[in-house]
């Protein structure tokens, strides 16, 4: 593996007095469970929206030429695209916050997760301010609330695709959207000079949670605006 | 909490100081004590008050089957509900006559018999599901027992995430609530299956909060199934490798697997559910182009798994169970301890068996060919346990006449399984009787009759204080015979075709009927009897000694009931979890526990 | 992975870089394939999954660390994978095969199960199709049962006329029409 060790010795700062909790028996055990546990979280997360990927995948195969027709027509692939390009980024430089509290630099670590943060507001304000509100005021809302008229597949899988397109596209953004917060926590903790190379732990989490979000749009991205 | 470390962690409970009861003393006292357990990270308080709340889940639940059962008793139904005023509010084919909410408790007070109507009837049903699966036995070996019991059985101060743990159980109260504020608005008709598109289409009740509660029930049991996966990953003590763990853990660890992988799934479903009914997404709605069946597949690919986490944790502790009380090694340790994980592995495959008569035969062929799989590993198990009872020195006590009553009943649940997983047959069972008998047998005589044997096992070691163990056993007996009256006799009324779910039936059903209706009033003493015995113990039983049954096993090593951060000194393995022919059992004397020869058992072992 | 006092692991910046160069030319692939290289079928959906799981794989190996982390993280994460596909594939073998045999509709349920008598090129034949269960195409002929209760009858009475086993007859409609009181003892009507 290319992973680099590097001496820091001659840093000194408040969060070198890290204390483990009592039940572990070092702190390595402690890292590696948070570790752990994150990562089995991220599992449920990745469960929970296959619960959306599998009402995509049966209907896109059940009527898959009304399907396309109501993707190329209700969404816009440049402001998905767009938003893709955006989380792409937010998870790049997440990372160097991390890098950041390994290399011990303290404002690495707060000028990175304020970028994240403007990208991950940003995709907020794009999805909001060109998808969500134009669509409510045309009334492309999913079934009981849909007023548009004569949908482009002259079926009712324009509200199905409209559905699945509104609850996906919202709990991701709900994700999107707690994840603002928990950066923003971090930067805080950064600013208090909690974190440092014994001690970023939290901030990694945060950084994994960050990523499954980044990689469910992904996959969320091609499914719904593009095929 | 207290900086005294060899104080039980029980050590506090109704000793507020001498000022008496009720008085200003008492009174700060109690407030102290109350909000220590209310924001504890101890696990083994989580777990007790785990227990407690399941405990009294089951009860209701139980409660509620009393009244189906009575309810069957005779063949038709006893018509009209009437409100206080006498007005009738609900007519004999249960139709409403007026809106009103809470029409649960008019159907309470009516003089003509305790159900009512038909819809009353769904709606306790439903209850009895609802309250048994979700709120009872999901959370009652893992979250109960899990808590209290495997970090003390691994030799860990306490889980690896304390603060998720208080959290899950906090969660756990908060989906408890909406489930009884949808009973008080009315409760649910669906089952506690929520099939659509009846659960997207009636008006009736509070179908929304109910799922709501189970919706958060689940992320309850996925939190506490991530700090367990974690917990027995990071925290065994020095010396203990993965061989080394007791088959509760084991069992316990293949439960967090199913709960970490399947619980997200329900999540998912139970929100899509809400969605269809508040936005009516259209997924599950045909007129919409949506599937109602696509529904089953989600909710069984959580709920198939979930069987598994409901009877894999009472295997675990049924092979403690036996391995305690006939002092013998495990017969084939690594089989059992692999056959847990293969039934998770398995468990994932199958969900499909529940729809036969729904889904595309194709998929039946498939769903049917991979359902046979589960009976190897659960044979494996139950012949390893049947071995080890061979030619061992058992001692007859209650929590081992629960461990033999589980085996007899799980055996007949589990073979009752394959005529199920075969398609002509299912056709025919589907949806009736047998069905019931089946699963209850799995579920009641496998893991609720495993539940008790734990609360009996493990009993002296979290309170401190012995039973009687004569009355116990005889209400031991109680349990199985009045079990095994109200169950067996299901068999044979689904095998004549009556149907679930109905509040009536053809009069050529009535005398299996009644048979089964009076089992369960043997079973309700049974478990009255037990309560009894239990409160006995906790009022005026005598203390405990620290290892009672002669176990091996960590827990058996700290005191009863255990200090505040379980060992006083840190453990350090030595032995295996069930190696009865190599060391005396902790607290007793060698002169009483006649070892073999070392010598000739090390060769015999090949160690 | 044990850290000692004065080492640390270090993120690497190059493999990071690239992660993300590639992640950006992997969506503009994505894009241009999906709006302006038509594939036939599936081909779209199919090619933008597999550059999204390329994507999706390179974010957990390197950004989420899977690579220099412990094995055990990467056995969740594959797990959980596999749920995920499990999920949905068996799910899809469900809908997907639903349109093998013909969908029932209600009233053409009759005794005897899918295999019919039908007329093929003058003969009589036992047709199996949709040999899962009752299954009628559009020109029903009768069930096997049907076929044996009527020989039952006509043995007794006078040959089977040929011309009652035409195709246009409804099966169900046989069904009411032949009920004989003798059907235990039936047995095919050798044609």
């Amino acid at each position: 593996m290319t992973s680099v060790s590097v001496e820091t010795t001659n840093t000194a700062e408040p969060h070198e007095t890290y204390v483990h909790q009592h039940h572990w028996r070092n702190a390595d055990d402690e890292k590696d469970a948070a570790k752990l546990g994150m990562w089995l979280f991220l599992g449920t997360e990745a469960l929970m929206f296959s619960g959306f990927f599998c009402a995509y995948a049966v209907f896109r195969m059940l009527y898959p030429d009304t399907w396309k027709q109501a993707s190329d027509y209700y969404l816009d692939w440049r402001i998905g695209g767009f938003n893709t390009l955006v989380l792409v980024i937010s998870s790049f430089t997440i990372v160097q916050a991390i890098r950041g509290a390994q290399l011990n630099k303290k404002m690495m670590i707060f000028w990175n997760l304020l970028a994240t943060n403007i990208c991950a507001l940003t995709f907020l304000v794009v999805k909001i301010g060109w998808e969500y509100i134009p669509k409510i005021r045309a009334g492309e809302l999913p079934g009981a609330f849909f007023t548009y008229g004569h949908g482009p597949t002259g079926t009712t899988h324009d509200h199905l695709f409209l559905g699945i397109y509104w609850v996906a596209t919202a709990t991701h953004g709900l994700h999107v959207l707690i994840g603002v917060f928990v950066i923003g926590w971090c930067m805080i903790r950064t600013m208090k000079g909690q974190f440092g190379p014994k001690n970023y732990m939290f901030l990694e989490n945060t950084g994994l949670y960050w990523h499954i979000v980044d990689v469910i749009w992904i996959f969320l991205f091609p499914m719904l605006y593009l095929v | 909490m207290s900086g005294d470390h060899d104080a039980s962690f029980l050590k506090p409970i109704g000793d507020f100081g001498d000022g008496g009861v009720f008085s200003a003393q008492w009174w700060r006292g109690f407030r102290t004590e109350v909000w220590r357990w209310a924001t504890t990270l101890d696990h083994k308080k989580i777990g007790l008050m785990y227990l407690c709340a399941v405990l009294f889940a089951f009860f209701l639940g139980g409660v509620v089957a009393l009244m189906l059962r009575m309810e069957l008793f005779y063949p038709t139904m006893i018509v009209d509900v009437t409100d206080a005023a006498g007005n009738v509010v609900l007519n004999d084919a249960g139709e409403k006559i007026t809106k009103t909410t809470g029409e649960l408790f008019p159907g309470w007070t009516s003089s003509k018999g305790p159900v009512t109507s038909n819809n009353f009837y769904n709606r306790l049903f439903s209850l009895h599901g609802a309250l048994m699966v979700f709120l009872f036995i999901i959370p009652a070996v893992p979250a109960a027992f899990g808590n209290i019991f495997i970090p003390l059985m691994i030799g860990a101060k306490d889980v690896a995430f304390p603060r998720l743990n208080l959290m899950s159980w906090y969660i756990y109260l908060f989906g408890g609530t909406f489930a009884v504020y949808s009973l008080l608005m009315g409760g649910v008709e669906t089952g506690w299956t929520f099939y659509t598109p009846y659960s997207t289409s009636t008006q009736w009740g509070s179908v929304t909060s109910m799922v709501l509660g189970a919706f958060i029930l689940g992320f309850s049991s996925i939190l506490t199934g991530m700090n367990f996966i974690v917990t027995v990953h990071k925290l065994r003590a020095p010396g203990m490798g993965w061989f080394d763990m007791p088959l509760f853990v084991w069992a316990s660890y293949a439960t967090s697997i199913i709960q970490v992988l399947a619980t997200p799934v329900l999540a998912i479903t139970l929100l899509m559910l809400i969605f269809e009914r508040t936005f009516r997404i259209g997924v599950f709605d045909p007129a919409l182009g949506g599937d109602p069946v696509l529904f089953q597949h989600f909710f069984w690919f959580y709920s198939h798994p979930a069987v598994y986490i409901m009877i894999v944790p009472a295997f675990g502790i049924v092979s403690e169970l036996i391995a305690v009380h006939c002092h013998k090694r495990l017969f084939g340790y690594k089989a059992i301890a692999f056959s847990s994980i293969s039934i998770a592995s398995v468990s994932f495959l199958i969900w499909g068996h529940h729809m036969f008569t729904a889904e595309s035969p194709a998929a039946n062929v498939v769903f049917s060919a991979l359902t046979f799989l589960v009976a190897i590993p659960t044979a494996i198990k139950v012949f390893n346990w049947i071995a080890t009872m061979y030619k061992a020195s058992v001692t007859w006590n209650t929590p081992m006449l629960y461990a033999m009553s589980f085996l007899f009943n799980f055996s007949i649940g589990g073979l009752t399984g394959p005529p199920h997983a075969v398609l002509s047959t299912d056709i025919h069972l589907h949806d009736t009787y047998f069905v019931v008998a089946h699963f209850h047998y799995v579920m009641m005589g496998g893991s609720v009759i495993a539940v008790l044997g734990a609360l009996h096992h493990w009993w002296p070691k979290f309170t401190g204080k012995m039973y009687n163990d004569k009355p116990a056993r005889w209400m031991a007996l109680l349990v199985f015979i009045g079990f095994n009256v109200t169950f067996f006799t299901q068999f044979f009324l689904g095998t004549q075709g009556m149907p679930r779910r109905y509040a009536t039936y053809v009069p050529e059903f009535t005398t299996l009927n009644q048979i089964s209706t009076m089992g369960s009033w043997v079973l309700a003493i049974g478990l009255f009897g037990h309560l009894l015995i239990f409160v006995q113990s906790l009022v005026s039983g005598r203390k405990a000694p620290p290892n009672p049954w002669g176990g091996l096993t960590l827990e058996w090593y700290t005191d009863a009931p255990p200090v505040e951060h379980n060992f006083a000194h840190e453990p350090v393995l030595t032995h295996g979890p069930y190696d009865y022919d190599l060391v005396v059992p902790p607290g007793w004397d060698p002169a009483d526990y006649p070892l073999p020869d070392p010598e000739l058992v090390r060769k015999a072992h090949g160690h | 992975m044990s850290e000692h006092d004065n080492h640390h692991h270090v993120t690497p910046l190059g493999p990071m870089v690239f992660t993300l160069v590639s992640l950006v030319v992997l969506t503009v692939v994505t894009v241009l394939t999906a709006k302006f290289v038509p594939l036939p079928g599936s081909g779209n959906l199919i090619l933008a999954l597999v550059i999204a799981s390329i994507k999706g794989t390179f974010v957990a190996a390197f950004f989420m660390h899977l690579l220099y982390d412990k094995a055990v993280n990467t056995i969740v994460v594959m797990s959980s994978m596999f749920g995920v596909v499990l999920f949905i594939a068996l799910t899809m073998v469900d809908i997907g095969t639903r349109k093998l045999h013909e969908p029932l509709e209600a009233g053409e349920i009759v005794a005897g199960g899918g295999a019919q008598w039908v007329e093929r090129d003058g003969k009589q034949v036992v047709d199996y199709k949709g040999s899962y269960g009752p299954s009628y195409d559009a020109a029903p002929g009768k069930s096997v049962l049907d076929a044996a209760r009527e020989a039952s009858d006509a043995t007794g009475e006078h040959a089977p006329d040929a011309d009652e086993h035409n195709a246009e007859t409804p099966a169900n409609d046989a069904a009411h029409a032949n009920t004989p009181a003798t059907t235990e003892h039936a047995e095919p009507a050798p044609h």
